[in-house]
């Protein structure tokens, strides 16, 4: 990520939640903020700031930009103009009720953004946060492994350690594309395959980016991939969680997603992965 | 050019000194490398010298090692003798004149007579050389400067004779004592004399080269059908010199008219009418052997098999797939295993090379077959541009593991970031002619451009000692050769330090449209082996070209599928997954070797670091028994040399006789680890090695069945008797009489693993009863038969006489529990167990204790591969057809198959049950262990336990074969598509050829 980090205000409530991530994020890219207002009419900055609750000192370091028109299309255009690196936004506007796991512009977003999306809980902004520990959910496909880049090189950036979990459910078939790695469907002597599947998928990540570098561990649980990682992420004292998605939303896709921004206290990052051919 | 030599030519005849070498000290290897292809391309050269075969020997003939050789002949001794060369490249005299008493006297008189007359008319001092074959040669110039004048320097030496015979007033110079020289042989009785004159001196002898170019028409050319207009003739003296003849022109006999004749002599007088003159001397001569080599295509040694029912086909490239190909597409030879890996490596190539029981063994850990130095690598640059798949575009990239050959090939066209595109064709092999050599031959061809292409190459160090155990040495060394269409050629040579190893490095031209090849050969020896085996092809310095080494491994694997092969008609996949399975049980043994077994997962994969468990026994070994009788004795005789350790181990837990450890390396020491971090986070305990004592009888059962079909009794005398003893007395102090009059074999963990520390396991009670029935009628049997190796048996081990009936009736007693129905409880309290309800375990992706945990797996019944199921199979004779079909019914539904070992056992049984479908079911998913391309399964190592559980699958499933003291027979329950299955068996050493067809089940069985 070398572009700058966006965040989409439109009030003091994810103001606060969102601009204490997007600092640690920018201060760990080494990147500016770009706060990006979007109204039904144009407005002056001032007056932006005076509606977001802040302080022309608490935007130091940051760019205003306000535009008029539609949030989704005019935040996902700003980004692409700027070349954002990522864009931080809460699921929706905080205080507002919840009947889908992510509100109609950050889905917007999301479908259209060209960067990865930081997703923030529309809950109080989290203490001091900081990746420590980074939950990377991988399913052995090597379409989900687009988020594999990311996660590491911000665990590299923040010294973070990197969590990769796999989760075999019941109900999969298993990866159908070549080069994907399934749980060890045989486990002739647990003491010799463990550590071979171990391995090999942690090397086979290994060939997307620079891993040996990192504090890697690699960790196996089976049920329901997205209640598995909440799962982990609680009982693991996990600080980010990386998502990589095909770019498909409605039916039944996304539910690792859906069920982890819908119910996760964290930052989680998508990473939409590049179209199969 | 020439015209008339832009054509190959057959055979090529040629003087050696002056025309090929400058002379006899000259480094001969250019030469030699085109001479050598020449001769690999078919093409027969004829070498013709007038001195002995001494200084050939050392320039040229000593280099070449090959059955090509027997394409090269050497002309000696100025056309008194030739040889040529056998199959093992040895020397074989073919024809000489010797002179007769009288003959050699008259040459004798007829030197002197020429010596005493130039002294006595001219005062001219010159001397005789008397030691040579049918003739006396004299020097015309005895003088220091004059001693050994090179071909060089022809033109100062006759300045410098003729001055001399001049200056002494001897008329007509150097032909003047050739006159002279044949009237006094004619008066002294030599009618048919042959004067020669290479200047220095004037030669009278019985033969010429003359003789030597008719003997190659009579004996080469004619018996090989080469028309003359088909022979290359080559010499640098074919014109006057001094008014004489050269020595050459004798070459110019009747029989070669029609040959094409080329001079590359000075011939300062011309040459005579129909010899080409290309002057330039040696050089020269080696552009046109040159040209003449490059009529023939640069090629690997052999060609692909082409049938896609043997071969494995890996199109394009998924850098994430790379582990997997490796271990699929290994190649290997019982000895050394070498992972398919791509030679210019990638992101994800995990290169090894393992040799089979060299195990290195750290303070404390776990002992881990060694992987030794990698001698795969190679890789090109052009222009200093990687090769890469990595990098630019693959325009084609195939690999194909050719099961027929035992070789693994690969294609790859690829466009590099410049547009050049370079098409590389590449073999490798590990030799089962000879087990340490491991070949590998890589073609590369520009074919848009031409420039500079470095190769570079892994040099491993040439010696690499691996500590172990046993302080086994290895020693791994890489011969390289590089072959131009022009000949073969050693480019100059630098090394590329790339830490840790040391790679070497060659630079040369290519160019557009033509092909160039790098021959490899690895040598693996350790001091494990006799030092006697070193006079084979490995330890010479000088080894025959690929193409023969290829060619002898090609014949070995032909002799194998001969023995092994297993036909498949009508199912494409499973015809090749059948014969995928042969390749990888044939290629993982080593029959002439007893100290080492076959580790999980064979020389393929790091994977079970190498250690031998019971898969080998119990899944590999019929195979081996029915097709490979030596083999199967070897892998016995490790479980005899480790017997040592088995007894201590038994000894160890308070028990008499011998249990073999769970996991065993090199010494026979249970070598299992004794937890392990599961990436669920939890530490588990492994319980197998303390529990899991089958392994005992599953040995035992393997010595017997072996003794059973191959009737080896000086192995049973030897070593198969004491192991099915020692196993036996295991079993008869492990069980225990308790209050119920049974006898118990407690806290045991049987094949099922997911039920540890249970009581009368049905599989380890059934296999234990086994295996004290045969030790006592092996005792009968023994001291029956041979009643003094009985005693010296009995005495050395032990035994009571009264021994034998405590085994029978331990055997006797032994709990096992049936209910109504005739199922087998698979040990106390399974009935009781919770009642999973039938899994649809053949779509599961996770085993089922991953999915519902340890725990409750273990309340329930809930079972990870055939346990009592596994006893019928391996005894099906000793269960009535109810009782085995109500456990099949009972217990497959309550299979998950968590083990690999599973399937293909479910696959035998269901087919023997005529349950086709079930069994196809099965067949199918054993085959999709390894060979699915979706699993990630492999990257480890080839599942080598399954592939022999996929051929009992085959030979005592669907084929149905059973045997008794009259011989095999077959209840053939074919899958519909199958049109036909053919294989052959050995039984008790004569050959039994079965063919089966679908419907009506009918059976061809032969004796061959």
């Amino acid at each position: 990520m070398t572009g700058p980090i966006m965040i989409p205000l439109q009030g003091p409530a994810d103001a606060a939640v969102a601009l204490p991530i997007a600092r640690r994020l920018a201060e760990l890219e080494g990147v500016p903020i770009h706060v990006i207002h979007v109204a039904h009419e144009a407005a002056t900055s001032l007056d932006v700031v005076e509606r977001l609750g802040m302080t022309a000192i608490e935007l130091r370091g940051s760019v205003l930009d306000t535009r008029a028109g539609e949030a989704g299309p005019a935040i996902v255009a700003t980004a692409d103009e700027l070349a954002a690196g990522s864009i931080v936004m809460c699921t929706r506007t905080p205080g507002l009720g919840a009947a889908e796991p992510v509100g109609v512009t950050a889905l917007e977003v999301l479908r259209s953004s060209p960067c990865p999306v930081f997703f923030l809980a529309p809950r109080p902004a989290i203490d001091n946060w900081g990746p420590r520990r980074i939950l990377l959910p991988h399913d052995g496909t090597p379409a989900t492994s687009a988020a594999v880049r990311p996660a590491a090189d911000l665990a590299r950036r923040s010294s973070a350690d990197l969590d990769i979990l796999h989760v075999a459910s019941p109900e999969s078939q298993g990866p159908v594309e070549r080069g994907g790695f399934a749980p060890p469907r045989y486990m002739d002597q647990p003491q010799h395959e463990w550590p071979a599947w171990t391995g090999e998928f942690i090397e086979r990540l290994g060939c997307i980016c620079d891993l040996a570098s990192l504090r890697v561990r690699m960790s196996f649980a089976s049920g329901t991939p997205g209640m598995e990682v909440l799962r982990f992420a609680d009982t693991n004292a996990t600080d980010l969680i990386v998502l990589g998605w095909r770019g498909e939303w409605g039916g039944g896709h996304a539910a690792t997603i859906k069920a982890i921004v819908g119910r996760t206290t964290l930052p989680v990052m998508v990473v939409r992965a590049p179209a199969v051919s | 050019m020439s015209s008339s030599l832009d054509r190959p030519f057959r055979l090529i005849a040629f003087d050696w000194d002056g025309t090929a070498v400058t002379d006899r000290t000259t480094d001969a290897s250019v030469v030699r490398g085109t001479i050598e292809r020449l001769l690999r391309c078919g093409v027969v050269v004829f070498i013709v010298t007038g001195t002995n075969r001494t200084h050939l020997d050392r320039q040229i003939a000593d280099e070449i090692v090959g059955r090509h050789k027997q394409r090269l002949y050497l002309a000696t001794n100025r056309g008194s003798e030739v040889f040529g060369f056998d199959e093992l490249s040895a020397p074989v005299l073919l024809q000489r004149r010797i002179g007769t008493e009288i003959e050699e006297r008259a040459l004798t008189a007829t030197a002197e007579a020429v010596r005493d007359d130039l002294a006595k008319t001219a005062g001219l001092e010159v001397t005789i050389v008397y030691d040579r074959m049918n003739r006396r040669k004299v020097d015309l110039i005895p003088l220091p400067q004059w001693r050994d004048p090179p071909k060089s320097a022809i033109g100062e030496l006759l300045d410098a004779v003729e001055a001399r015979l001049a200056s002494a007033g001897f008329p007509g110079g150097i032909r003047g004592v050739a006159e002279l020289a044949r009237r006094a042989a004619i008066a002294n009785g030599l009618q048919d004399v042959r004067i020669t004159s290479d200047v220095k001196h004037v030669e009278i002898g019985l033969t010429d080269k003359s003789d030597s170019i008719r003997w190659m028409v009579a004996h080469v050319a004619g018996p090989a059908g080469i028309p003359t207009r088909d022979i290359l003739i080559g010499g640098d003296e074919f014109g006057r010199v001094g008014g004489y003849e050269g020595s050459d022109s004798r070459m110019l006999v009747e029989e070669v008219e029609g040959a094409t004749v080329v001079s590359v002599g000075r011939e300062p007088d011309g040459v005579p009418a129909g010899v080409l003159h290309l002057p330039g001397g040696p050089p020269r001569f080696c552009l046109l052997l040159g040209s003449q080599a490059a009529f023939h295509p640069v090629n690997l040694p052999v060609a692909p098999t082409a049938d896609p029912a043997w071969t494995l086909i890996e199109d394009g490239f998924v850098l994430t797939r790379e582990h997997e190909i490796e271990s699929l597409f290994s190649v290997s030879n019982g000895f050394v295993g070498s992972r398919g890996s791509l030679a210019e490596g990638s992101g994800l190539s995990a290169p090894a090379t393992f040799i089979a029981g060299v195990f290195e063994h750290a303070d404390g850990s776990t002992p881990t077959l060694v992987s030794a130095p990698d001698w795969t690598y190679l890789s090109g640059r052009i222009e200093g541009s990687a090769l890469q798949l990595e990098s630019g575009q693959p325009l084609e990239h195939r690999r194909v593991l050719d099961l027929r050959q035992g070789i693994l090939w690969r294609r790859w066209r690829h466009r590099d970031l410049s547009g050049r595109i370079t098409v590389i064709e590449g073999m490798r092999l590990a030799s089962q002619s000879d087990r340490r050599l491991l070949i590998q031959s890589v073609t590369f061809s520009p074919e848009n451009y031409g420039g500079v292409a470095t190769l570079e190459a892994a040099a491993p160090d040439g010696s690499a000692s691996i500590k172990s155990l046993f302080n086994v040495r290895v020693e791994l060394s890489v011969s390289a050769r590089i072959e131009r269409p022009e000949g073969d050629w050693t480019p100059a040579l630098s090394h590329v330090e790339v830490e840790p190893t040391r790679r070497d490095a060659w630079t040369m031209s290519v160019d557009l449209g033509r092909t160039y090849r790098i021959d490899r050969v690895a040598c693996v020896r350790t001091s494990r082996e006799p030092s006697a085996a070193d006079t084979s092809t490995t330890g010479a310095s000088v080894r025959p070209p690929p193409e023969e080494l290829v060619a002898a491994h090609c014949a070995a694997w032909r002799a194998h599928w001969n023995r092994c092969d297993v036909v498949v008609e009508g199912d494409l996949e499973a015809q090749r997954a059948a014969r995928f399975a042969v390749y990888h049980l044939v290629s993982a043994v080593n029959p002439d070797d007893e100290t080492v077994s076959i580790g999980a997962r064979a020389l393929t994969g790091p994977a079970y670091r190498g250690h031998v468990f019971w898969d080998t026994e119990i899944f590999m070994l019929p195979f081996f028994v029915f097709t490979y009788p030596k083999a199967a004795r070897a892998l016995l005789m490790y479980r005899y040399h480790t017997l040592t350790a088995a007894r201590a181990r038994a000894k160890r837990l308070g028990h008499r006789g011998a249990l073999y450890a769970w996991e065993s390396a090199d010494t026979g020491e249970d070598v299992t680890p004794s937890f392990v971090l599961a990436p669920t986070g939890e530490v588990l305990r492994i319980h197998v090695a303390e529990e899991e004592q089958h392994i005992s009888a599953d040995v035992a059962y393997a010595v017997w069945n072996y003794w059973n079909v191959s009737h080896d009794d000086t192995f049973l005398l030897d070593a198969g008797a004491e192991i099915i003893i020692e196993t036996a007395r295991f079993w008869a102090s492990r069980a225990v009489l308790e209050g119920d009059r049974r006898y118990h074999i407690r806290n045991v963990i049987g094949p099922d693993e997911y039920h540890e520390s249970v009581d009368d396991n049905a599989y380890t009670n059934g296999m234990a009863q086994w295996n004290l029935e045969t030790a006592a009628q092996v005792a009968d049997l023994v001291s029956e038969r041979w009643p003094d190796r009985w005693h010296a048996l009995s005495a050395r081990l032990g035994i009571d006489p009264a021994e034998p009936r405590v085994w029978a009736r331990v055997a006797t007693g032994l709990h096992m529990r049936f209910d109504a129905s005739g199922v087998i409880e698979q040990f106390q309290g399974y009935f009781d167990l919770e009642d999973p309800g039938p899994l649809d375990a053949g779509a599961a992706l996770v085993p089922t204790d991953l999915v519902v945990g340890r725990a409750k797996t273990q309340r329930s019944q809930v079972i990870k591969q055939p346990d009592v199921l596994m006893l019928i199979h391996l005894l099906w004779d000793r269960f009535s057809a109810d009782v085995r079909e109500a456990n099949f019914r009972y217990y497959e539904p309550r299979t998950s198959h968590g083990s690999s070992l599973s399937p293909p056992i479910h696959a035998a049984l269901a087919a023997r049950f005529g349950k086709i479908s079930v069994a196809e079911r099965y067949f199918r998913q054993t085959a999709e262990i390894d060979l699915a391309n979706r699993m990630g399964n492999a990257a480890g190592g080839v599942h080598v336990g399954a592939l022999g559980g996929m051929w009992q699958a085959i030979v005592f499933g669907f084929a149905g074969l059973s045997i008794s003291d009259e011989g095999p027979r077959f209840r053939p329950h074919l899958p519909p598509s199958w049109r036909r299955l053919a294989f052959h068996l050995l039984w008790r050493g004569g050959p039994v050829h079965a063919e089966l067809f679908p419907e009506p089940s009918a059976v061809r069985q032969e004796a061959m």
